[in-house]
């Protein structure tokens, strides 16, 4: 519930529209020393358990431990997660959009009034999480697993999903409108608590 | 800043709550309850509710002011002029409230109901039932619903993409993302 809300500033490079990073005048793709930020954002990430008004734009992490991290208020605009852990994790207020993940782990997470809008998801799961009034309009998913979570009034608008599986998951108020599902599992889940108007 | 959102069961609607850093005077939006977890998030980051936002006065954005009222001496700013037999200031369009170190600008933004305004405040828009994520909020007749279109298109589409949008139901967005995939918003 709690969280200081991110600051955000344009990229210093005049030619750039991107954010600037959290400790950092320009966006990731800007820094002359990506390895140093790199290890920077890493070491706050290891001795923070909680982690409000972070931003980073066009991050590239992977191999990374943020197990039992709760961030608040962060945005995470444009980043690439690799084999990134990410179980147990809280999420408040925070925006991840036009992110990638790939086989990232949010298993047992509290994801709440967030947004993945525009977000590449592969290979992830979010099992057996608590997935509420969260935003992944416009995702792409392959291969990933939602199942036994919550996802009270969240939204899967306009998303393209192929070999996802919602197994046993609380559907209520979930909207999957204009959805493109191909070889998506919804078994044991109250499909008829779920908006599917328009699905392809 | 502190920034909160809270879900309010009655109406599934969203509370949101602006405070300075260290506590002091905040500024609730759309108060659609009031409860005891929103009493202890208030208190336990010591805030003293000062200013109530109306979106609009459906009763799932003002339900809770009554009681809001009962402890703090806060004032209400929406555009009717009463809510619930309290007295309001009035906001229109372009008006400009200086909210403690808060500085909201009001955009009328009518069709969901006629008295609907948008609040922005830097990156952040709270846009009530005008602009939801994925969709628009309902609207009574087709009359209304041009209102609507006129409302997004002349007002809130001509903002830049980088905006926030939280708004009164359901999960916050980004003005890029709605301009890209909101269907309610491309059939317009």
């Amino acid at each position: 519930m709690i969280g200081n809300m991110f600051s955000i500033k344009s990229c210093a490079n005049p030619d750039c529209r991107n954010y600037a990073c959290t400790m950092a005048d320009v966006c990731f793709d800007h820094m002359e020393n990506q390895d140093e930020y790199l290890r920077k954002i890493k070491d706050f990430f290891a001795s923070n358990k909680k982690i409000s008004n972070i931003v980073l734009s066009g991050v590239v992490l992977s191999d990374i431990d943020l197990r039992s991290r709760e961030f608040y208020g962060c945005q995470f605009y444009s980043c690439q997660f690799t084999k990134v852990d990410f179980r147990n994790t809280v999420f408040k207020l925070v925006f991840l959009d036009f992110s990638r993940f790939l086989e990232c782990d949010f298993s047992t997470s509290n994801l709440n009034d967030s947004s993945f809008a525009c977000t590449h998801i592969e290979s992830s799961t979010f099992k057996d999480s608590e997935i509420k009034r969260c935003n992944f309009n416009g995702m792409t998913s392959v291969d990933s697993v939602f199942n036994d979570s919550d996802l009270y009034l969240s939204t899967f608008i306009a998303t393209n999903q192929t070999r996802c599986d919602f197994v046993d998951c609380n559907l209520k108020r979930t909207s999957f409108a204009r959805a493109k599902l191909d070889t998506v599992s919804f078994q044991y889940s109250n499909i008829e608590e779920a908006y599917f108007e328009g699905e392809q | 800043m502190y920034f909160f959102s809270h879900f309010s069961s009655k109406g599934f609607a969203n509370i949101y709550i602006l405070g300075p850093d260290g506590g002091g005077d905040a500024v609730i939006i759309d108060p659609g309850i009031f409860d005891i977890p929103l009493l202890q998030l208030i208190e336990d980051n010591n805030l003293y509710i000062r200013h109530i936002l109306v979106t609009h006065s459906h009763e799932t954005h003002t339900l809770g002011i009554k009681t809001i009222l009962k402890i703090y001496d806060a004032e209400i700013y929406c555009y009717r002029r009463n809510i619930m037999d309290f007295e309001v200031n009035k906001v229109r369009d372009f008006t400009k409230l200086q909210l403690g170190e808060f500085d909201f600008e009001v955009i009328e933004t009518p069709g969901h109901s006629g008295d609907s305004v948008t609040y922005k405040y830097g990156s952040f828009l709270f846009t009530g039932d005008t602009l939801l994520a994925g969709s628009v909020g309902p609207t009574s007749d087709d009359f209304s619903k041009k209102l609507l279109q006129n409302s997004i298109n002349d007002k809130l589409i001509k903002l830049d993409g980088g905006f926030f949008v939280f708004p009164g139901h359901g999960p916050p967005s980004r003005l890029e993302i709605e301009k890209k995939l909101n269907k309610d918003l491309q059939d317009y």
